[in-house]
């Protein structure tokens, strides 16, 4: 996506969701991301996918829901330590926000 | 857990371009994307970028370009509404010799409102004229109008083609030549070379190749002559050591010397990096070169396990490609006594 990254610390207690800017569609298994700068949708521009744990976490970050209770919900579902699970959203979520596909709220 | 990717530019297939189109439409913004193809050629030509607006609740136009599912096979296709008939509208390719048929306003996604090419934009197809365009196409006179504008420039290119084949046109010629360089290409004189030379393909991104090094002849960013040295290993048998690869000279800019002095910086480098001979492949038609390589001191050759590739290459194309390889002569090592 065209402009600088954004330089952000995201908390436990950081709430997010996919930025306005973006438009999303899973095809064929995989989630695509079309960044949209000054209104347009630009395949010529770079384009995101996630892979399987990328997707899970999207669709978390909905707006209401802080990166903690995500952290939970996931360690429950995929029995893993929450210590781990919990660097892991939290970098995704920051490198998610850094590329502006994620607003923090 | 991984980042995002990043995806490379251009990989994906039709179907998911579609997909990716019809989610932007939805959501009211503008799609741009790079349209493959000739057949709306000369208004849109292969691999220009083309900028669609939604269509909402407008109908679209006669003379409107517009990106549509195809009924039949289901793709994205990018032609012009040549009439309406009821709800429905026959569209057709500019360079096209029948039209899609009759397709669906549920069909139409969009309306083309940009289209660039080289960076710039190009609006002859779109605008007051696009409804002329559409009376023309509808009643085939279009390709016969644009075979007709295209006509002097290629009588043109033809005459200096026959006028370079004379020694004193080229005498001239080369006095003539703009200011020029001759150096290794970097990485932006390959993307210079590929935006200008091959525009209609999608350039892969420059990786630097170890094996090859291009030269090319610049003023400034534009590219007016090319070449590559190709240092192959013995795995690609029968293309083993050294090649000279891909002289390319525009054609304004032939007879000018620069054929021959970029293969001199192959040959050179060459010689330079120890090669005891260098190899090359020409159109056996191709006489201007064949002199040329001959004045270089390239002579035919056989090259065993090359003769039966260009033998197939010849029955699949028609065209036959010969041989050619410079030996160097080593110099003798100095005794020490």
């Amino acid at each position: 996506m065209k402009g600088k990254p954004v330089e952000t610390t995201l908390t436990p207690d950081s709430v997010c969701k996919p930025s306005e800017d973006v438009v999303s569609r899973q095809i064929e298994g995989e989630l695509i991301i079309v960044p949209i700068t000054s209104g347009i949708g630009d395949m010529e521009d770079e384009l995101y996918t996630l892979n399987d744990t990328g997707r899970v976490i999207w669709d978390r970050l909905d707006g209401k829901t802080p990166i903690r209770d995500i952290t939970k919900a996931l360690s429950e579902e995929y029995d893993a330590p929450p210590g781990e699970i919990g660097r892991d959203v939290l970098g995704i979520a920051t490198e998610l926000v850094r590329r502006r596909i994620v607003v923090a709220v | 857990m991984p980042a995002p990717d990043g995806r490379e530019r251009g990989i994906y297939t039709s179907e998911v371009r579609l997909e990716l189109l019809k989610a932007v439409m939805e959501e009211g913004k503008l799609f741009r994307f790079r349209a493959p193809g000739f057949s709306m050629y000369p208004f849109i030509r292969n691999n220009d970028i083309v900028t669609l607006a939604p269509l909402a609740d407008r109908c679209p136009r006669t003379g409107d370009i517009v990106a549509f599912i195809h009924p039949g096979t289901r793709k994205l296709v990018v032609h012009r509404i040549i009439h309406p008939r009821d709800t429905d509208f026959i569209i057709k390719g500019d360079n096209a010799d029948e039209p899609d048929g009759l397709i669906p306003r549920e069909n139409i996604f969009g309306t083309v409102i940009r289209i660039e090419r080289a960076g710039r934009n190009v609006a002859g197809g779109l605008g007051y004229w696009r409804r002329v365009i559409a009376l023309l196409s509808r009643y085939v006179f279009l390709r016969r109008i644009v075979w007709m504008i295209g006509l002097p420039r290629r009588v043109g290119g033809r005459g200096l083609l026959k006028a370079q084949e004379f020694a004193t046109y080229r005498r001239f010629a080369r006095k003539l030549r703009p200011d020029m360089t001759l150096c290794e290409a970097d990485e932006k004189d390959m993307n210079a070379f590929h935006a200008q030379w091959n525009s209609e393909i999608q350039p892969e991104p420059y990786r630097h190749n170890p094996e090859v090094t291009n030269f090319v002849a610049k003023h400034g960013k534009t590219i007016f002559g090319f070449i590559q040295l190709v240092r192959h290993p013995d795995s690609h048998y029968p293309f083993t050591g050294f090649w000279l690869f891909s002289l390319m000279v525009r054609v304004p800019y032939r007879g000018m010397g620069l054929g021959r002095e970029l293969s001199m910086r192959v040959i050179l480098m060459a010689q330079e990096e120890g090669a005891s001979e260098l190899s090359l492949l020409v159109n056996e038609k191709n006489q201007p070169a064949i002199a040329l390589y001959r004045d270089l001191q390239f002579e035919p050759v056989t090259i065993p396990g090359l003769e039966e590739r260009l033998e197939e290459e010849y029955a699949t194309t028609g065209k036959r490609r010969i041989a050619m390889r410079r030996e160097f002569l080593k110099k003798p090592k100095k005794e020490i006594n």
